[in-house]
């Protein structure tokens, strides 16, 4: 369903993903991990065409689009099949949490407000934020503002929902709850693809995972395969690494 | 027997300018109106770097910022139809509010433009996220919020616009600056009749300066 | 039934034509000034008034006018003239040659002089030769300017021109005299009570009229005012407005 090929993305004198090549299917939870600043980020916003490859083939579902050639018209197309959950939110501020999950419904989908808002009402529902539907961002913690962003992805009708460290910037005493409502999306098998450093999370929901550094994909496999067996030197390095400070966590929170 | 203001011509000439207050006004909101119109449009020309229009766009900004606003009246009203001689039916009083109304969207373009670029780049990445296009993320999202961010600074250039008025006098409007004028030439009494125009313009301005402080704090509780 | 409703619409027609008829007879003519000119043309308590004012109120019946006053700086007066804002200025306009080679100007219905004022009390300034060295005022674009240019041979006069307030400057001793019509300046004294003198003798002759635009429809107005004005010469309509604003009659 979703087809990468070749994507390259230069910044100025840094080329940060080099000739990617990659496939998802539909249902598919697929989770990046890999050292930070090494172009997972920019990847999932290669995707969402929030930056736009330097050169490189990028298929969701039906639409195309090449970099070379890319018109405005297949950038907002190709944007409408993936939807986003930003590091920090990213909720428009100047709506309340229910008129965000509807926005795309109004604005993009074209549907009436007062079956949009309904909609939106009941995905509120599913992350457990129903009484929260009228505060703006600004009245909500840290927590409640990602799940509402996952509402708000949940809502605008794309076939894969693209998650970047969606809990990287939440205090530990929110992470569970934005953790618990991905679990619930992927048991309703909703492709994604989550960059992540919750590695506890990969091992228990992930179908594939991909291990990135440098700006290739250094290898990939089911969660098994790379946490328990991985094959490169590198992946080695990374997951004995970020398994100690995990398990090294384990131990304080069980003193 | 010479006290060192009449203070009876004062109170006597006050209600003469009130009567004009009028045509002051008109021409502040009418040309504060086609002002906004024209700024916003410009300013997204400038933000969108639309080819071609860009250009002109600054080159607007260039020159109605760089002469003088009485330079302009003069220009459009005198100097126009002269060349485009179908212009000569235009009126003062139109001259004046499209002088206005070009000169201060110069400024207000920029101030919205600046608002606008205030404005967090995440969220109209998360317009576009969704699938919005440019003009859709202006309008539902970015517009909104650049708005409150913009307001002092546009209800500023309204307030000086009110006052800029005053300058419609050198084309034959007649509103309270020309009345002054006329009045002052007539009596000879300078000093009192340009205090009581200033009393008038001060009144004014603290009233809408009252106004603006009402919406801010209406616009800064909503979120 | 029919009928009748025929014969009420047609006659409803007519009258309305014959009352509207008259309306479209009159023409409008704009006519530019100053309203900053005690006596010819200046407000009080809001009402435009003065020698000005009422010759043209007078033309507008003679000739069949609605005359509509249009009250701008003097200094854009002829600017209106120009760009076709005003179809004449009638503000005290000196007929001078430079003039004349861009408007045609009506036949001349005031005689004055160009008249320097100051300050009450000052002997020291009794004609054109005693303003060397001293600061004098005219107003900008007037022909009082061009007067004193051409009597200052040597440039030893500093000319200043103001837009507005050079009665005011000479009063406050900023200037040391100004130049304006004798008639006007004399009456102005009169009126205003302010310590101001005139001062010797008029330095020239000014023979003020009315300009238009050298365009067939603006001189076919000018030829309508020249006629009201020779007719109110003649019948001494023209003395009386001259008396009553200022004092005597200047139009011969």
């Amino acid at each position: 369903m979703i087809k990468v090929q070749n994507l390259s993305k230069r910044f100025a004198d840094n080329l940060v993903l080099k000739s990617i090549n990659f496939e998802v299917s539909a249902g598919e939870i697929v989770v990046i991990i890999g050292p930070s600043g090494t172009g997972k980020s920019t990847l999932l916003r290669c995707l969402n065409y929030l930056e736009a490859p330097s050169a490189g083939c990028i298929e969701i579902g039906t639409v195309k689009v090449a970099a070379e050639n890319a018109t405005a018209k297949q950038i907002t197309e190709l944007r409408k099949q993936s939807s986003f959950v930003f590091q920090n939110y990213s909720l428009f501020a100047n709506k309340t949490a229910l008129q965000n999950v509807a926005e795309s419904l109004i604005t993009v989908c074209k549907e009436p407000k007062s079956s949009a808002l309904k909609h939106a009402q009941d995905i509120l529902r599913q992350v457990g934020l129903a009484e929260k539907m009228d505060q703006y961002p600004s009245q909500l913690s840290g927590g409640q503002q990602q799940r509402v962003g996952i509402a708000r992805a949940m809502a605008a009708k794309g076939d894969v929902i693209l998650f970047d460290e969606p809990t990287s910037a939440l205090d530990p005493e929110w992470v569970d709850e934005v953790l618990a409502v991905m679990k619930l999306l992927a048991q309703q098998k909703q492709t994604m693809i989550v960059v992540t450093h919750e590695m506890q999370f990969a091992r228990e929901v992930a179908d594939r995972v991909i291990f990135m550094e440098g700006g290739h994909i250094v290898e990939q496999g089911t969660a098994k395969q790379i946490f328990e067996n991985p094959q490169q030197l590198r992946t080695k390095k990374f997951i004995a690494r970020s398994t100690k400070s995990y398990i090294s966590a384990f131990d304080s929170c069980m003193l | 027997m010479q006290t060192p203001l009449d203070f009876q011509y004062i109170v006597e000439l006050l209600p003469i300018l009130f009567n004009y207050l009028g045509v002051t006004m008109e021409m502040a909101f009418l040309g504060f109106f086609f002002a906004l119109i024209l700024a916003l449009i410009i300013a997204l020309v400038r933000v969108f770097k639309l080819p071609v229009l860009h250009q002109l766009a600054g080159l607007f900004i260039s020159f109605f910022r760089g002469t003088p606003l009485l330079v302009q009246l003069f220009l459009l009203y005198y100097g126009l139809p002269q060349l485009l001689p179908v212009l000569a039916g235009m009126d003062a009083f139109s001259a004046a509010v499209i002088g206005l109304s070009l000169h201060f969207s110069a400024y207000m373009a920029e101030s919205i433009r600046a608002a606008i670029l205030s404005i967090d780049k995440s969220q109209v990445e998360a317009c576009f996220s969704i699938g919005m296009t440019r003009l859709q993320a202006m309008r539902r999202i970015i517009l909104p919020q650049a708005s409150r961010v913009a307001m002092p600074s546009l209800m500023n250039y309204f307030i000086d616009m009110i006052k800029s008025t005053s300058l419609a006098f050198t084309l034959g409007v007649a509103e309270i600056m020309a009345k002054a004028q006329m009045e002052a030439a007539s009596t000879f009494k300078f000093f009192e009749s340009f205090l009581a125009v200033a009393l008038i313009y001060w009144a004014v301005v603290v009233f809408f300066t009252r106004i603006q402080h009402l919406l801010e704090a209406r616009l800064n509780k909503a979120y | 039934m029919k009928q009748h409703i025929k014969l009420i619409i047609t006659a409803f027609a007519v009258i309305t034509s014959l009352i509207t008829l008259p309306a479209f007879a009159t023409q409008t003519v704009k006519v530019g000034m100053s309203g900053r000119y005690v006596p010819f043309t200046f407000s009080e308590k809001d009402v435009l008034q003065g020698f000005e004012v009422d010759l043209w109120n007078e033309i507008g019946k003679r000739a069949d006018y609605n005359v509509e006053f249009v009250v701008a700086s003097f200094s854009g007066l002829f600017g209106m003239l120009e760009a076709g804002h005003i179809d004449t200025i009638s503000n005290q306009i000196t007929i001078t040659p430079a003039r004349l080679e861009k408007y045609v100007f009506t036949t001349p219905y005031v005689v004055d002089g160009a008249q320097i004022v100051v300050k009450k009390g000052r002997d020291d300034i009794h004609s054109v030769k005693d303003l060397h060295g001293k600061k004098v005022a005219v107003n900008l674009g007037s022909n009082f300017a061009e007067i004193l240019h051409s009597l200052d041979t040597k440039n030893e006069i500093n000319i200043v021109t103001y837009d507005s307030g050079l009665v005011q400057d000479v009063m406050l001793g900023r200037a040391d005299a100004f130049i304006m019509d004798r008639v006007g300046s004399a009456a102005l004294i009169k009126k205003s009570g302010l310590p101001l003198q005139l001062a010797g003798q008029p330095i020239e002759q000014i023979k003020n009229a009315m300009p238009f635009l050298n365009k067939p429809a603006q001189l076919a107005i000018k030829d309508q005012v020249n006629t009201a004005l020779l007719t109110m010469k003649n019948d001494g309509t023209l003395g009386k407005i001259s008396v009553k604003w200022l004092g005597a009659d200047i139009t011969q």
